[in-house]
C-alpha cells in the first residue's frame, strides 16, 4: 500500500546502519498493542451483534427454560412484516416525524444562527443558552414536557386560557391527533441548538469580505442572508439537515418516556415498536424485532446512500 | 464592539429575541419552581413563586427508603466514570495507531472504515444480541455490562476525534525522540497523550453527556430497581401514579445540575465536542 512505501521512503536519509534496519522493519508488536484492543473490542461488541441481528431475523428465537430456541423459518417474518399493520403505522408516524420535524429543527436552527451571526447585542449570551435544551436527555425532557402539557394544570393549557385561546386547548399526548405533533414539537425545543452550532460553524466560513462587499453594494441583511450566505453554506445545512434526520429515524427515549407510542400507537415509531415486541410482548420471541429493525435500518441506509450519491453528483 | 447605538431595529431585535429566550427557559423555571414546591400549590399556581421553599423535596428524595435517589446517581457516576475510562483508553491508543504512517500495514484503512461504520448503526440494529450476550455471561443488571456496552457505542466517534487530532500533531515531534534512544511506548505515554489533552476533554465530554442520559440500553439490561441508572429511576419515579410531583421536579434538577454545572464551565468544549461528529464525519 501507499502509506507502507511512503514509509519507507522517508527513512531513506539514513542514521547509521543498526537504527535504519531496526526503523525499517515492521513494529508489529507496537501496532498490535495499539489497534488490536480496539479492533477485537469493536468485533465483539458491535460487529457480532449486528451480524447476530440480520441472522436472527430468519429465525424464530424464544427463550426456552434458561436457554435460546432458534428455529430456521427463512423470510417468514419478512413476510409478515409486510402485513403488520402496526409496523405500518410506525413507519408512518417515524416518517412524519422525519420529514416535518427535520425541517423545523434545520430551518429554526438557521433563522437564529443568522441572528447571532449578524451580531445582534448579547450574541453570545443566545448561544450559550440556546444550547441548553441540548444537554437534556430524552427522559428528562419528557418528564418536564409531561408537565407542561398536563391538561389539567400544566401551563400550555393555562397560558392559552389566559390569552383567550380556552377553546383549543386539549390534552396534547392524549389525544390521538396531536400527539405526534406534540412530540415534534418537543424534539424541536430539545435539538434546535444542535443544528444551530453545526450552522454556525458553517457560517463562520463565510470570508467576512463577502458580506462587506454586500453591504457596500446596498444589499441589506435579509438579501445578504438568503443571495450569499444560504448558497455558500448549503454543504453545512445538509449536513445538519441528514443528522436531524437519521436521528428521528432511531429516536426511543423521548416517545417512550411521553406516551410508549400511545394512544392507540398514533405515535408508535419503528424504534418504540421493535423495543416493545422485543422485550414488553406477551410472547416473548427475538426474531420478528429483528427483521423489523434489519428491514427499517436496511431501507433508511440504502435511501442515505443514494441521497448522498446524488447530493454529490449534482454538486 | 465597533458600534453600541441604541436603536429602535436593535431594541427590536433584543426584545424579540430575549422573548425567544424566556420561552425556551420556562420549563426549566417551572422544573425548579415546582421542586420546592408541595403538590398543592403546583397545581393550583405552577408559575407562582411558593409561598415557602420546601427545600425538603430534596432532603427526602435522598432519605426516604423507598427512594434513595442517591442510589442512582452513584450508579450513574460509576457506570459514566468506567465507560469513559474505557472509551478514552481504547479510541487514545487506536487513534494513535491509525493516525501515524509508522503504525500502517495494508488492511488498516479497512479496519478503520469498520470502525466508523458504527457512527452510523442505530442502536436497534444491535442492541438484541447484545442483551443474549450479556445474559449469557450474567453481566445484566450490573454496572459492568453498561460500562462495557457504553463504551462500544462511543468507541466510533472517540476514536474518528483522536485519529484527527493526532494526525495534525508534526510527527518531528516522535522522529527525535526515537532518534534519542525513546521507546514507541514511552513516546506515546510521555508525549503524545499529554500533548492530546484537548481532544480527550473533548471525547470526555461528549461521552458523559451520552452516558448520563442513556436510556435504551439501561432499559433493556438492568431490572432490578437497585442497579437502575439516573434516567431509568427518573423515568418510573415521575411515572409512577400518585408520585409527589415536587419529589419528582426534585430528582429531575438533581439529574440534570452535574451536566449544566459542567456546561457552565465548559461551554465553548460541550458546542464543539457534541457537533464534533457531524463536522468532521
Amino acid at each position: 500500500m501507499s502509506g507502507e512505501a511512503a514509509a519507507r521512503s522517508g527513512r531513506q536519509d539514513g542514521h547509521g546502519k543498526a537504527a535504519k534496519s531496526a526503523i525499517r522493519r515492521k513494529p508489529w508488536a507496537t501496532i498490535g498493542l495499539l489497534l488490536a484492543p480496539a479492533v477485537v473490542y469493536y468485533l465483539i461488541f458491535i460487529l457480532y451483534p449486528l451480524v447476530a441481528t440480520f441472522l436472527t431475523s430468519f429465525t424464530y428465537t424464544s427463550a426456552r427454560g434458561a436457554g435460546l430456541m432458534h428455529e430456521f423459518i427463512g423470510f417468514q417474518h419478512y413476510r409478515n412484516a409486510l402485513g403488520d399493520w402496526m409496523f405500518h403505522l410506525a413507519i408512518r408516524n417515524t416518517l412524519i416525524w422525519a420529514v416535518v420535524g427535520t425541517t423545523l429543527e434545520v430551518l429554526t436552527a438557521l433563522i437564529v444562527a443568522l441572528f447571532i451571526y449578524f451580531k445582534v447585542p448579547f450574541k453570545e449570551f443566545y448561544r450559550f443558552a440556546w444550547f441548553t435544551p441540548v444537554l437534556l436527555g430524552g427522559v428528562i425532557v419528557a418528564v418536564i414536557w409531561r408537565w407542561v402539557l398536563n391538561p389539567s394544570w400544566g401551563i400550555l393549557n393555562l397560558g392559552m386560557e389566559t390569552v383567550g385561546l380556552g377553546a383549543l386547548t386539549t390534552d396534547w399526548l392524549g389525544n390521538p391527533r396531536t400527539v405526534l405533533g406534540s412530540i415534534i414539537g418537543i424534539h424541536v425545543w430539545n435539538r434546535f441548538g444542535y443544528y444551530m452550532v453545526i450552522i454556525l460553524a458553517g457560517l463562520s466560513s463565510v470570508p467576512n469580505e463577502v458580506i462587506d462587499c454586500a453591504s457596500i453594494d446596498g444589499a441589506n441583511r435579509f438579501q445578504t442572508s438568503r443571495r450569499i450566505v444560504l448558497p455558500m453554506i448549503m454543504p453545512v445545512f445538509g449536513t445538519a439537515a441528514i443528522i436531524s434526520f437519521l436521528g428521528k429515524m432511531r429516536a426511543f427515549n423521548l416517545v417512550w418516556v411521553l406516551t410508549r407510542g400511545g394512544p392507540m400507537h398514533m405515535s408508535e415509531t419503528v424504534a418504540t415498536y421493535v423495543h416493545k415486541r422485543a422485550f414488553t410482548w406477551p410472547t416473548p420471541e427475538f426474531g420478528y424485532p429483528s427483521t423489523v429493525a434489519i428491514m427499517w435500518f436496511g431501507v433508511v441506509f440504502i435511501c442515505y446512500f443514494l441521497v448522498k450519491r446524488l447530493a454529490r453528483s449534482r454538486i | 464592539m465597533k458600534d453600541i447605538r441604541v436603536t429602535p431595529g436593535r431594541v427590536i431585535v433584543t426584545v424579540l429575541l430575549l422573548g425567544f429566550t424566556v420561552l425556551v427557559f420556562i420549563p426549566f423555571v417551572m422544573a425548579v419552581l415546582m421542586s420546592v414546591k408541595d403538590t398543592i400549590e403546583i397545581i393550583t399556581q405552577p408559575l407562582a413563586l411558593p409561598r415557602r421553599f420546601r427545600w425538603e423535596n430534596y432532603v427526602d428524595i435522598m432519605v426516604m427508603p423507598h427512594i434513595r435517589f442517591y442510589r442512582f446517581i452513584i450508579n450513574s457516576a460509576v457506570v459514566s466514570g468506567g465507560a469513559i475510562v474505557l472509551t478514552l483508553v481504547l479510541s487514545s491508543l487506536a487513534g494513535y495507531g491509525f493516525a501515524r504512517r509508522r503504525y500502517g500495514f495494508r488492511y488498516r484503512e479497512a479496519f478503520f472504515v469498520l470502525i466508523m461504520l458504527s457512527l452510523m448503526l442505530p442502536i436497534q440494529a444491535m442492541y438484541i444480541p447484545q442483551y443474549q450476550l450479556m445474559a449469557q455471561y450474567g453481566l445484566t443488571n450490573t454496572r459492568i455490562g453498561l460500562i462495557l456496552l457504553y463504551a462500544a457505542y462511543q468507541l466510533g466517534i472517540a476514536t474518528l476525534l483522536t485519529r484527527s487530532y493526532f494526525a495534525q500533531l508534526p510527527e518531528e515531534l516522535e522522529e527525535s525522540a526515537r532518534i534519542d534512544g525513546a521507546k514507541d511506548a514511552v513516546i506515546f505515554l510521555r508525549i503524545m497523550l499529554p500533548l492530546a489533552r484537548p481532544v480527550l476533554l473533548t471525547v470526555t465530554l461528549l461521552c458523559f453527556v451520552w452516558f448520563w442520559n442513556e436510556l435504551l440500553l439501561a432499559l433493556t439490561m438492568v431490572t432490578r430497581i437497585s442497579m437502575r441508572t439516573v434516567p431509568l429511576a427518573m423515568m418510573y419515579f415521575a411515572g409512577e401514579t400518585g408520585a409527589d410531583f415536587g419529589m419528582a421536579a426534585a430528582a429531575l434538577v438533581v439529574s440534570l445540575l452535574p451536566v449544566l454545572v459542567l456546561y457552565l464551565f465548559f461551554a465553548d468544549w460541550f458546542a464543539r465536542g457534541l457537533t464534533a461528529g457531524a463536522l468532521k464525519g
